[in-house]
């Protein structure tokens, strides 16, 4: 082999003609990317979907989505689950159970009374923000950062009150569960849009975890009972946009 | 849930071997921070919302002040502020327990659901379901085990770090009487935790985003409620979302040597 | 009779008569001069040819041609200035514009980017003892031009005489000082082959001195730097160079910790980046670091640098782990280099052999996209790429759009139509075409002939270490030892990390820009013990 003094004196030589190496202007910033989801299908399974920032709603259930990506930046998902639980929060059976005004209201003139049961939608996936985590400078996970926004179906469902004289926790009512017809369609699978974003980080190059915050919203409008003197029941069109905020964890597999 | 967690970590030393270079030689990348905060003073002005409160809505300014002690530690004190601290505003003549003003408390309404569920549906929410926080001064540990690099189409370079906060400190705390005066509700202790992250744009400015759940002992003491005069506690959990910047000063100055081009 | 009036009259008529045509050809010298100094240069070039190619004057004649470059010059019409005024200049002392013509060619030679044709003129014909009454800074730039044509000619002696004796204002002084350190490198570089350790030392220390005293001139802080940049061609490359060169010295004289600090240096990105990146894989080679050398020569490796030319960092890699006995990683590399830069042998011989004329390679060099048919258009794209970086190849197309553009302004001027002087002005310009086209040909030519004869060096390297790790193999067999180098010795500590404020995160195949030039590697040692 080559000795020290023979090689510090080739090298020397070599370099005096050395041809430098061309600049490039507009290089990317990420060159082989490990996880390019471009072309790539997708399977996510969320068996963590809960709602947050609830008002008088909670829910828990699971997802299943299937996307396709075109590149790396955009996509599109088919996306449905259920909320095997759904129904309402002890802060709305607190208010109740210390009313003393509910006498003849069964259709409670509230918004944001609607619990969702089952849906499935359809829509854009955009992730503009490829990069990695450094775990205290010794494990490092690659994750891309993305929107959705689509529209879907889903069905609603509500609390009524019907007279119960002596009902042990409310006193002169129960409340019923009732399917949801009204809004857009006045049918009982109503059109919803929704919005949101989250984080998918690659563990393999096919598996991956998902962590996402969704907002699923839809046209609330239905005849509610009210009492504006504090004597007569009247009827009340409550018309507003009813949000369900979902976060969701889940694994995904890229193919 | 225990067995999708073991799951998760099996996957993740799985991918660890799945990805791992020859067996004779590992590549790692031994890189300077190019946004160091070891030893460096951050002062932050962020703006905040609550978000999960039903029937309050506060907005505050949010003052913070860090130190970090090394690049995974830091300590903080907050300011919260929904309304002018120490002033309470006008007294009500015939009621010395209530007070009047309101520009001081920009930071403070109910919320829709707070007038229909009174107005339209006759119904009350409990007292200490309405009492709202003025202004909170506390003390977090800042722990930020992560710090990330991202590219925006592959084009941009931008750099972030992650972290957890824990901590608490003392909260002031005021309801809203249906004749629109107010009564100073007390001072309590108040738990904060929540994470966030700062994306540095240069050496000595960044862009925080936090999300903080700050946890405290609502108490309405004789007010009128659903049954009479009444005493109503309750812990109340509020979500805050702020965003803000920050800037640091002092810490390690990168190491220049002069060069001519 | 009749006969012998006639002839006197003839006689007493024609001396008026040639005084006559004298005083009108001094006055077409002296209309052209007025046309020279109203700016209309046309016309003046025009008048002041028809004085050269006709007065019987010497002097008008040596004024006229002298005047003629000068017009030309002004007009932008670089290559027929230079024609005449090499006139002036090769008909020596004796013309009256002899060192004006010298400067002419100074100026010509700078407008044209030329470094080559005009100064080896230029030495051809040097005056030592007229041009020292040469206007100092023009004289300097001439002794820089032969003193850079002498280093080409490898006359290091003579050269460095011509480079000292530039001034220190000139503004090719910091230049000068540059290529007299290189001399001192290459001189080192022979005493080292020569196994002359004092020499070596000593013309490598004389080379960091001058290194030293270019940076200086910057006065090592930004007011002092700017004034540098105004004073000097080229200083803030030099400044660059010269780091790169401090570090290659430092490397010739076996300091190589001083040679990595001088390497990390050069800026990333930068144009001497690629260079620095190679030479401090071997520096830390030399120092055993193979780790870090391989994290050199991974950037080198990576995305970034596809299209360079460097096929000894494949040659190190393979020689990196051969000196840590992992076997497979190192026939690896070779194979590599094989594939990639062993594949063109045939290519570029057969192109080399096919006894093409000069100008035949020229196309590579001057036009941008190559037609199929193209001889060059065989060429490989890394070998293409490389010459093309090179700083002369903008130097000749830079004279070559000089040239074409002198072609069509010839055409166009109104007042030459019809004229000597168009035809012999275009006659120059296309001789002068020809001839860089043949020059920058043999450019190509001899760099193909370079890289041809750079890979079949190393594919001689390539087989030597193939060979010597055949041959380690077998006496690993021999000993009872695995040819796996997972079965012997261990990994290597992982690097130091200095403290919490250094990211340590593992390389997954995906080159983020920011990351390049950090690469480290942990090997295993996987040589048995002796």
């Amino acid at each position: 082999m080559r000795s020290g003094r023979s090689l510090r004196a080739i090298l020397v030589a070599a370099v005096i003609v050395a041809s430098s190496a061309p600049a490039r202007a507009d290089e990317p910033v990420v060159a082989n990317q490990l996880y390019d989801m471009g072309g790539k299908f997708e399977m996510a399974l969320s068996p963590v979907s809960m709602s947050i920032v609830d008002k008088y709603t909670r829910h828990f259930g699971f997802s299943l989505g299937f996307d396709y990506f075109f590149n790396d930046y955009l996509g599109i998902e088919l996306d449905a689950g259920y909320n095997y639980i759904n129904g309402d929060r002890k802060l709305l059976n607190e208010i109740l159970r210390t009313a003393q005004t509910l006498d003849g209201i069964h259709k409670l003139p509230l918004t944001d009374l609607k619990h969702m049961t089952w849906f499935t939608n359809i829509g854009l996936v955009f992730s503009p923000l490829y990069g990695k985590l450094d775990f205290s400078s010794e494990f490092a996970v690659s994750m891309h950062l993305y929107f959705v926004a689509g529209a879907g179906v889903a069905q609603y469902q509500y609390t009524e009150l019907e007279d119960d004289p002596g009902n042990p926790e409310f006193g002169s009512f129960k409340k019923v569960t009732k399917t949801y017809t009204g809004g857009l369609t006045g049918a009982a699978v109503q059109p919803t849009f929704h919005f949101g974003g989250g984080l998918r980080f690659h563990i393999t190059q096919g598996w991956g975890i998902k962590l996402e915050i969704r907002d699923v919203f839809f046209y609330d409008k239905y005849e509610a009972d009210w009492k504006p003197a504090g004597i007569d029941v009247q009827q009340k069109t409550i018309k507003d946009f009813v949000h369900i905020v979902f976060l969701r964890l889940g694994v995904c597999y890229t193919f | 849930m225990k067995t999708f967690f073991l799951t998760l970590v099996s996957l993740t030393l799985i991918s660890a071997g799945a990805l791992a270079e020859s067996p004779n030689e590992r590549v790692h990348v031994l890189q300077k921070r190019d946004y160091s905060v070891k030893n460096k003073i951050e002062v932050g002005g962020l703006f905040a919302m609550s978000v999960d409160d039903i029937f309050t809505q506060h907005y505050a300014g949010v003052l913070t002040l860090d130190y970090h002690i090394d690049e995974a530690f830091a300590l903080e004190f907050t300011w919260l502020s929904c309304k002018i601290p120490f002033y309470m505003g006008d007294k009500v003549s015939d009621d010395p327990a209530a007070y009047t003003g309101g520009w001081l408390r920009s930071g403070h309404s109910y919320t829709d659901a707070y007038y229909n569920i009174k107005d339209d549906a006759q119904l009350s929410p409990s007292n200490a379901d309405l009492a709202m926080i003025s202004n909170y001064w506390g003390l977090n540990v800042e722990f930020s085990p992560i710090y990330g690099k991202f590219s925006l189409f592959n084009w941009g370079l931008a750099r972030a770090d992650f972290y957890v906060t824990a901590g608490g400190g003392v909260v002031t705390t005021e309801y809203m009487r249906p004749d629109k005066s107010w009564v100073d509700t007390g001072l309590y202790f108040m738990g904060s935790f929540g994470m966030g992250f700062r994306i540095f744009l240069a050496r000595w400015f960044a862009i925080r985003l936090d999300m903080r759940d700050l946890t405290f002992a609502a108490k309405v003491e004789g007010e009128a409620g659903a049954t009479g005069t009444t005493t109503e506690t309750k812990i109340r959990s509020t979500l805050f979302v702020m965003l803000g910047v920050s800037f640091l000063f002092g810490g390690e100055e990168p190491v220049q040597i002069w060069s001519p081009y | 009779m009749r006969k012998i009036i006639s002839i006197i009259f003839a006689l007493a008529v024609l001396p008026g008569a040639l005084a006559f045509a004298q005083g009108n050809k001094s006055d077409q010298l002296n209309q052209a001069v007025e046309a020279y100094n109203a700016n209309n240069l046309a016309d003046a070039a025009k008048q002041f040819y028809d004085v050269k190619m006709n007065d019987p004057q010497a002097g008008n004649r040596a004024q006229a041609e002298y005047y003629l470059a000068q017009s030309l010059f002004k007009m932008g019409m670089y290559q027929s200035a230079l024609a005449f005024y090499n006139a002036v200049f090769v008909a020596g002392p004796a013309h009256p514009y002899y060192i004006k013509g010298a400067e002419g060619l100074v100026n010509v030679a700078q407008a044209l980017h030329d470094d080559t044709l005009i100064p080896s003129q230029i030495n051809k014909y040097y005056n030592s003892q007229e041009f020292a009454k040469m206007d100092p800074m023009i004289l300097s730039r001439i002794n820089f031009y032969v003193g850079l044509l002498l280093y080409r000619q490898e006359k290091y002696g003579e050269s460095m005489a011509f480079l000292s004796a530039i001034d220190q204002k000139s503004r090719v002084f910091a230049k000068g000082l540059f290529l007299q350190a290189i001399i001192h490198i290459r001189l080192g570089v022979r005493y080292n082959l020569a196994r002359d350790e004092a020499r070596t030392q000593a013309e490598y220390d004389q080379a960091i001195k001058l290194f030293e005293q270019i940076v200086d001139l910057s006065g090592r802080e930004e007011a002092k730097a700017m004034k540098a940049i105004a004073s000097y061609d080229n200083i803030v490359r030099l400044w660059q160079l010269c780091t790169l060169n401090q570090a290659r010295a430092y490397y010739g004289k076996g300091d190589y910790a001083k040679a990595v600090m001088y390497y990390t240096r050069i800026p990333k990105f930068s144009q001497d980046w690629a260079d620095a990146l190679f030479e401090m894989g071997w520096a830390y080679f030399m120092r055993e670091e193979y780790g870090r050398a391989l994290g050199a020569l991974h950037t080198l490796h990576s995305p970034r640098y596809n299209n360079l030319f460097a096929p000894e960092s494949w040659i190190l890699k393979a020689t990196i782990y051969f000196h840590v006995c992992l076997y497979e990683e190192a026939s690896a590399a070779l194979n590599f280099f094989n594939q990639r830069y062993e594949s063109m042998l045939p290519t570029l011989k057969g192109i080399l052999d096919a006894g093409l004329p000069n100008e035949k390679f020229a196309s590579l060099l001057l036009l941008d996209k190559l037609d199929k048919a193209d001889p060059m258009a065989k060429v490989p794209e890394l070998v293409r790429l490389s010459i093309l970086t090179s700083p002369r190849v903008e130097n000749f197309r830079h004279f070559l759009r000089s040239l074409e553009a002198e072609a069509k302004a010839i055409e166009q001027v109104g007042e030459w139509k019809g004229t000597r002087l168009r035809d012999e002005l275009a006659g120059v310009v296309t001789v002068q075409r020809n001839l860089l086209v043949r020059t920058a040909g043999g450019f190509v030519k001899a760099n193909l002939q370079n890289r041809y004869q750079t890979i079949l060096g190393f594919v001689g390297h390539a087989k030597m270490v193939k060979l010597e790790i055949t041959s380690h193999e077998r006496l690993l067999l021999k000993a009872g030892l695995s040819i796996k180098a997972e079965e012997r010795g261990k990994l290597a500590p992982r690097p130091n990390v200095p403290d919490e404020t250094y990211n340590y995160w593992p390389f997954k195949e995906e080159y983020w820009r920011d990351e390049l030039g950090y690469y480290v590697y942990t090997v295993r040692r996987a040589c048995p013990a002796k």
